[in-house]
């Protein structure tokens, strides 16, 4: 049983991150936490994660149009049945709340906690202001960050040497491993020496059709 | 190149409102705008302002009339139903002749309708809403980084004005992501408002804040003053993005509804049809203005079953004008649009869809 978690601001690319996680990590679960935000979640995905072999497991008012902050009863049963699986958290410290209700269950089972930090957010813009969101979201899930991915983009403006500048900060910074994320257009192009951390993404959340 | 970062729209909104020097915030959390509340609630005490989460939208917006009458730069915001609430204030504060900014994210509606996005307040947030001969300016950005500048640009021409200014923009435009310029190029233009209460020290006569009146010559010039303001508004401030040169067929759409037509433009474009857009960025006062010289049919796009358009025909009356919509939280597709167009084009097809 290998149970990961991602967590971050919002808008850091957690649920990007979290899909591509579950297929990179072969599980069979994702479980979308996300009960901040009725707009641009892994929920909208399952059609296509469903042709991993991925179910995603979400709150059933996820996507029906009303925002109840309602979780799942389904996710007791991944525990239960120690499936592997990918929990993708609503954003800030308000989204990681939820986690604190499972913490007991996380903790007897081992997890992995990503935090997805993307540094061209104004409110994770410095390591200064990142420790202080890891710090707010492990108070409020009473777990602890393992782990850091560098997501740091401008949607269709991100610069290899933005996502680079930012590698060397985070590294700089001792806040443990740190993978770096991007989708293959960025990747690529990657120094050879960082590719042991490479996180390519697929790209999964869109934007309604046709807004350009 | 100047230093981008990567902001939600609600959250572009909150953080130009903060440059614009806005320094008090009342609101009461709705989606798909909650966002620019949070962002006010953790940045606004810091810039040394107040946040104040209400305990309702009519209590929020009867704040917002007091911070305006003490001369503060105020805002509230908003989306659909919350609005609605909010009118009786509205009226109250274009009564008394005061400036705020309200940001309305629109969701579907009518009623509670449902979090998804729509266009379907234009005709509430340009006719009035509220009780009264009444106005505000209403201004409608498409991009994230047109949301800072307009944002910085309605405390400015509600101070100018003294009038309560909208800025409408829909749950995608508030919830999408896009990078945006860290540095905001607008200097905010800080007025004087001799009209404020704000104490008289004993050196001066009382200011009095009031929309009441039951003397009515005396109302009555209360109104033609105001209606006169309106009419420097309607003569200086219409805005329009314009691009129509060469074009077979013109689409005309605000917001979100705006940046769909130019992906159909585009797909029109594959078929040998050149299609134009006009834009309007100020919904009140329309741009009247951009429709005058138009030759060529026109299609309104909005996210509702038809409200701009008819402003719409009033601007351009002698050319025929159809409209496409779509509403309960459902976006246009850009094949959708082309579909009708084509028809539109080439059959004839009656204006409505």
């Amino acid at each position: 049983m290998k149970l990961f978690i991602v967590i971050g601001h919002y808008g850091s690319g957690k649920s990007e991150i979290a899909a591509n996680l579950a297929i990179r990590e072969k599980c069979s679960v994702l479980v979308d936490l996300d009960i901040v935000n009725p707009y641009f979640r892994t929920s909208d995905v399952r059609g296509e994660l469903a042709e991993f072999g991925i179910k995603v497991v979400a709150s059933e008012y996820a996507g029906s149009n009303i925002d109840i902050p309602a979780l799942p009863p389904q996710i007791n049963a991944v525990f239960d049945q120690k499936e592997d699986a990918v929990f993708d958290v609503g954003g800030d410290d308000d989204g990681a709340v939820v986690l604190g209700r499972f913490a007991d269950r996380f903790l007897e089972s081992g997890y992995d906690m990503l935090m997805a930090v993307n540094m061209k957010r104004p409110s994770t813009a410095s390591i200064e202001r990142i420790i202080e969101m890891r710090g707010a979201i492990e108070r409020a899930s009473g777990l602890k960050v393992t782990r850091i991915i560098n997501n740091t983009n401008l949607l269709g403006e991100t610069t290899l040497t933005d996502l680079l500048a930012a590698q060397k900060m985070l590294e700089a910074a001792d806040l443990g491993e740190v993978e770096i994320a991007g989708f293959s257009e960025i990747l690529d192009r990657l120094p050879r020496e960082l590719a042991a951390r490479k996180f390519e993404l697929k790209k999964f959340i869109k934007y309604e059709n046709g807004i350009v | 190149m100047a230093e981008k970062v990567l902001m939600k729209g609600n959250e572009a909104i909150a953080y130009a409102a903060v440059h614009a020097g806005c320094r008090y915030f009342f609101g009461y959390p709705i989606t798909p705008q909650t966002e620019i509340a949070a962002y006010m609630a953790k940045n606004l005490p810091k810039a040394g302002g107040v946040f104040l989460q209400a305990e309702s939208e009519i209590a929020a917006i009867n704040m917002v009339y007091g911070a305006a009458g003490a001369g503060a730069r105020v805002m509230t915001s908003s989306s659909s139903p919350g609005i609605s609430l909010k009118q009786e204030g509205i009226s109250y504060i274009a009564g008394a002749d005061l400036p705020c900014v309200i940001v309305n994210i629109m969701r579907a509606g009518p009623g509670l309708g449902g979090i998804l996005p729509s266009q379907s307040d234009y005709f509430q947030a340009t006719k009035g809403g509220g009780h009264g001969d009444y106005h505000m300016i209403v201004l409608a950005p498409s991009t994230i980084q047109e949301m800072v500048d307009i944002t910085v640009e309605a405390f400015d021409l509600a101070d100018k004005y003294r009038m309560p200014v909208m800025i409408l923009g829909d749950g995608i435009l508030g919830q999408m992501m896009e990078p945006i310029e860290l540095n905001i190029a607008k200097t905010p233009e800080i007025i004087a408002k001799p009209w404020a209460t704000t104490g008289t020290q004993c050196k001066r006569k009382k200011n009095i804040i009031n929309s009441l009146n039951t003397n009515a010559p005396e109302l009555e010039q209360w109104n033609i003053a105001r209606q006169k303001r309106y009419d420097e508004v309607i003569a200086n401030e219409p805005r329009a993005k314009t691009d129509i040169e060469g074009a077979d067929v013109i689409f005309s759409a605000f917001g979100t509804s705006a940046r769909i037509c130019k992906t159909a433009i585009e797909l029109l474009a594959e078929k040998g049809i050149k299609a134009g857009l006009i834009r309007p960025i100020t919904l009140f006062p329309f741009p009247v203005y951009a429709y005058k010289d138009v030759k060529k049919p026109i299609i309104v796009v909005e996210m509702n079953h038809g409200q701009m358009v008819e402003d719409v025909r009033l601007a351009a009356p002698n050319v025929r004008v159809g409209f496409y919509g779509r509403s309960g939280g459902m976006v246009p597709i850009p094949a959708d649009i082309v579909d009708y167009t084509l028809k539109f084009i080439n059959e004839g097809l009656s204006e409505i869809v």
